[in-house]
């Protein structure tokens, strides 16, 4: 128990770290690179709807960014400002504020990001475990594995451009983007429900299809280790049947390890699918960056960029606390 | 007169990871002194997990002790200066016991030797540091153009240990702790080595600290011994203690040398080994 | 009683010199495919421009929206630009950002991964808790926040920029591969030949790395030819040069896959899939070099 404590300990330090790191950064950052974003950020500011919000706007950001107060004060009022979930105010769409827009386009990456996550992982390590037992070198199963890598080595956006030509081009069986027929609500009707899961078909695929390479290759090499494991010989050994040893002794023991993966490509796995959703011009965190990008929108970049890395290292956080109980190897040995 | 080498009331203690309990306690207040000017070969006997090996490696400054300490002609190793340490490095050296181990494989094996001469300064110019490792190869018996130029897995594993002995006796230590040096040669090849430890405290006056898990070889060659077990100094002495063993230990390791005769009955004293399991398992 | 166990009688036939990395590299196959592969993709870029007018690079400079023919034999955009004319640019350029961030990553990595692995104690703790928070972050958002406060990155930015941020994977790999090593006999006898830290990482712990650090380089190098097209697509890259990045971002950006401008958008994404088999290929043998028990796997 006490290693438990410690080992939650160390692993929460990391996430307090990611953290105080991620706000450091989107603070520190556009003081730092040179030409002045700052003020072009504050130019910007005042070109926008010379209007009525635009006097409450720039106030908004003088306090923000206090640029009158010495940094570390700038960077204390900042941390409380956060604290209070105030992440100001978008400047395409003002007076939308930024965390307004961050959780209208949430739902959409959140959703395809899990669905997509777990639906992959769960292919990927079944295929893999059954194919990396049987070890056979057939034409068929080696065709699979090189199908595997090739999949896994193409980047997530290639794979969308590709899959978004062949369904939504060549033979349409999909909508081109969006998430949701345009002149229609979101509503819990079993029409709107059919258009979601038709218009999020293509993006969810070129990720699953990615992933899926990867947890399939990498399931398979553990299997294929784990077949020489002595365990494995003692269960054969003892008559076991065959089909229990691989679930049962093989794939139990494949899962950590595949499970520790999962958390690791975490990352990786977000910043391919926000590149997707650029691609399919699906209304997620993605686009709406993308959007802002070309908006030159930057509260809201520094908003949703700052709200993916904290989301990333709390499922990180809790992936982390789950591993113990399903590996008691990690509360004893050491955390290194 | 101070030792050259000291070991004092040193304790070492192998924690496991953060918040692990489980530590280990390798040594358990060891003291030796090793006073270099009348050569002599000091064996300490143990079996793995003894913490023989942790005492060499502290000894040679390679592991610091949790507690007491390592003084080099009366000085903590931990606080020696720049010139002392280098002193120490060229005055106590060390033979491992793989002999494969410690070569690098990208380098061939005249790498371990012109290292030392390197970093020590121990030759003005190249010529000066070919006849050193010339001389030195010579004198453990190998011939230079066998050996040098080669890489490591071009050579026997007696060839290899041999290099090791001959790279130690470049720098002309006063001391060499050699840790099981030739329990992973060929059996063969064995004597031959020894004969060559045997030769470094008669022609070179060197003293030798002798880490082995064989009483044979330690009475073969050794002036004195010391036993561990678990950590601990079970039996301390003149080599003439294997005759005359105090501790059940000793007399386990001395009734369980091999002896090359067809008509005595194996498991003869089996007897024994049970009670000292008896007594580990507690 | 164990105590005989140690005595492992070596084999006392000397065989034949080891061959050295140069050897092995030259006998992988997958190095070799990948690298020969590699070469093509850049011979073929660097060749184009030696015969293909730089002028057609301009928009305006030929007719709009034509499919491969004889005076622009990858056909052109929609804003009049030869795509064989712009391709002789992107490939050196992205290969460029590749090169750059890659070689700035590995060196930032094997930095920390072997003071953190060969030093330990505190350095470590701190450094560990470091590559750990950058391993868990989407490098990706970094970028995007950089790239967006850059107003105008050329392709060195990106290169710097991404390079800044690829350090993570190399000093993981790098520490923990220091790690197992510097437990080996031969850093001990390095020791005790009296050589400092420094000595031992550069002289012994290095060479024995070189495969493994020239896989990470490589992956390094794939990394980063992604994240740079990644970032371009999502519009941040070089907007006055072209990369294959910049090349996508502009083809869809003018819908050419509604159009069935196949040839606008196909180029880039086609050559960016065989750079990545290359530089895969290449990773691969090198892993195989670094680790020969790699080498009977498929």
């Amino acid at each position: 128990m006490r290693a438990y404590v410690a080992y939650v300990g160390q692993r929460f330090l990391i996430l307090l770290a990611t953290i105080i790191l991620a706000m450091t950064i989107v603070f520190l950052l556009p003081r730092l690179v040179p030409g002045d974003p700052m003020g072009a950020i504050m130019a910007k500011l005042s070109s926008v709807g010379a209007g009525r919000g635009n006097e409450a706007l720039i106030r908004d950001y003088m306090e923000r960014f206090g640029l009158n107060k010495p940094v570390w004060q700038q960077y204390i009022d900042y941390l409380v400002q956060l604290a209070q979930g105030n992440l100001g105010y978008s400047i395409a769409n003002f007076p939308a504020k930024v965390s307004d827009l961050i959780f209208t386009a949430l739902p959409w990456t959140v959703g395809l990001l899990l669905v997509t996550t777990v639906l992959s992982w769960l292919i990927g390590s079944v295929l893999g475990a059954v194919v990396g037992w049987r070890e056979s070198k057939s034409v068929t199963i080696r065709a699979v594995v090189v199908l595997a890598l090739v999949a896994y080595t193409t980047p997530y956006y290639i794979l969308a451009i590709l899959l978004l030509f062949a369904f939504a081009f060549l033979v349409p069986i999909f909508p081109l983007a969006g998430a949701y027929e345009v002149g229609t609500k979101p509503e819990f009707t079993f029409a709107f429900t059919v258009d979601v899961l038709r218009h999020a078909a293509l993006p969810a695929m070129s990720i699953i299809l990615v992933s899926l390479g990867w947890w399939f290759l990498s399931m398979r090499s553990l299997m294929i280790s784990i077949k020489g494991e002595d365990y494995i010989l003692w269960a054969e050994a003892k008559g076991l049947f065959p089909r229990r040893i691989l679930w049962r002794y093989g794939f139990r023991n494949a899962l950590l390890p595949q499970a520790t993966g999962l958390a690791l490509s975490l990352g990786y796995l977000v910043g391919g699918a926000l590149v997707t959703e650029v691609i399919f011009g699906y209304p997620g965190i993605g686009w709406l960056i993308f959007s802002s990008i070309k908006g030159l929108d930057y509260p809201v970049i520094q908003g949703s960029v700052m709200l993916i890395i904290i989301s990333v290292a709390l499922v990180n956080f809790a992936m982390d606390l789950i591993y113990p109980f399903i590996d008691p190897r990690i509360r004893q040995a050491q955390t290194g | 007169m101070t030792p050259l080498l000291q070991a004092r009331d040193v304790t070492k203690i192998f924690k496991g990871g953060l918040g692990d309990r489980a530590a280990t306690v390798a040594l358990k207040n060891f003291t030796l002194a090793l006073d270099a000017e009348q050569p002599t070969i000091i064996a300490v006997v143990g079996e793995s997990g003894s913490g023989k090996t942790t005492m060499g490696r502290m000894l040679l400054g390679l592991e610091r002790p949790t507690t007491g300490e390592i003084l080099y002609r009366g000085k903590n190793l931990l606080r020696l200066a720049r010139e002392e340490a280098k002193q120490f490095r060229i005055e106590v050296q060390a033979i491992f016991q793989d002999p494969f181990g410690v070569y690098n494989s990208f380098y061939r094996v005249d790498h371990v030797l012109t290292v030392p001469i390197e970093k020590f300064g121990l030759a003005h110019n190249a010529n000066e540091s070919r006849a050193m490792i010339e001389r030195a190869l010579k004198a453990v018996g190998l011939k230079p153009e066998d050996t040098l130029g080669r890489y490591p897995n071009q050579l026997s594993g007696g060839q290899r240990q041999r290099i090791m002995i001959a790279r130690a006796l470049l720098l002309r230590p006063k001391v060499i702790i050699a840790d099981e040096p030739v329990s992973m040669i060929d059996a063969s090849l064995r004597e031959s080595i020894l004969k060559n430890l045997l030769q470094l405290k008669q022609e070179f006056g060197i003293s030798i600290i002798y880490i082995t898990h064989d009483l044979t070889t330690a009475y073969q060659i050794s002036d004195s011994i010391i036993v561990l077990y678990r950590g601990e100094v079970v039996e301390q002495g003149g080599v003439e203690l294997v005759n005359d063993p105090q501790h059940p230990y000793t007399k386990l390791l001395i009734s369980s040398i091999p002896v090359p005769d067809p008509n005595r009955p194996w498991g003869e004293d089996e007897e024994w080994s049970q009670s000292a399991h008896a007594e580990r398992t507690v | 009683m164990a105590l005989a166990a140690k005595d492992i009688i070596t084999e006392e036939t000397p065989s034949a010199a080891p061959p050295g990395y140069s050897t092995l590299i030259l006998q992988n196959r997958k190095i070799v495919f990948g690298g020969i592969l590699f070469l093509l993709i850049l011979g073929t870029a660097l060749a184009g421009a030696l015969m293909i007018d730089p002028k057609l690079r301009r928009s305006g400079s030929i007719t709009r929206k034509l499919p491969p023919h004889a005076a622009a034999v990858l056909g052109t955009t929609s804003l009049g630009q030869s795509v064989a004319a712009q391709m002789t640019e992107a490939v050196p350029n992205s290969i460029q950002v590749g090169l750059i961030a890659a070689l700035l990553g590995t060196v930032i990595g094997s930095l920390l991964g072997f003071v953190s692995g060969y030093f330990g104690g505190w350095v470590d703790a701190v450094l560990r808790v470091v590559i750990d928070v950058f391993l868990a972050v989407p490098v990706l958002l970094f970028l995007v926040l950089i790239a967006a406060l850059v107003r105008g990155v050329t392709v060195q930015h990106m290169a710097i920029i991404i390079g800044l941020f690829a350090w993570s994977w190399p000093a993981r790999a790098i520490r923990s591969q220091t790690l197992s090593l510097k437990t080996r006999p031969f850093v001990d006898v390095a020791r005790i030949s009296g050589m400092s830290g420094f000595d031992i990482i550069t002289r012994e712990l290095v060479p024995q790395m070189l495969p493994w650090l020239g896989a990470n380089f490589v992956n390094a190098f794939i990394v980063a030819i992604l994240a740079e097209a990644g970032l371009s697509i999502l519009g941040l890259g070089p907007q006055r040069e072209m990369t294959l990045g910049m090349m996508i971002y502009w083809s869809l950006s003018y819908g050419s896959i509604l159009q069935n401008m196949w040839w606008w958008w196909l180029t880039p994404v086609v050559t960016l899939m065989l750079l990545f088999l290359a530089l895969y290929l290449i990773h691969l043998g090198f892993d195989e070099v670094s680790n020969p028990r790699l080498r009977t796997q498929v």
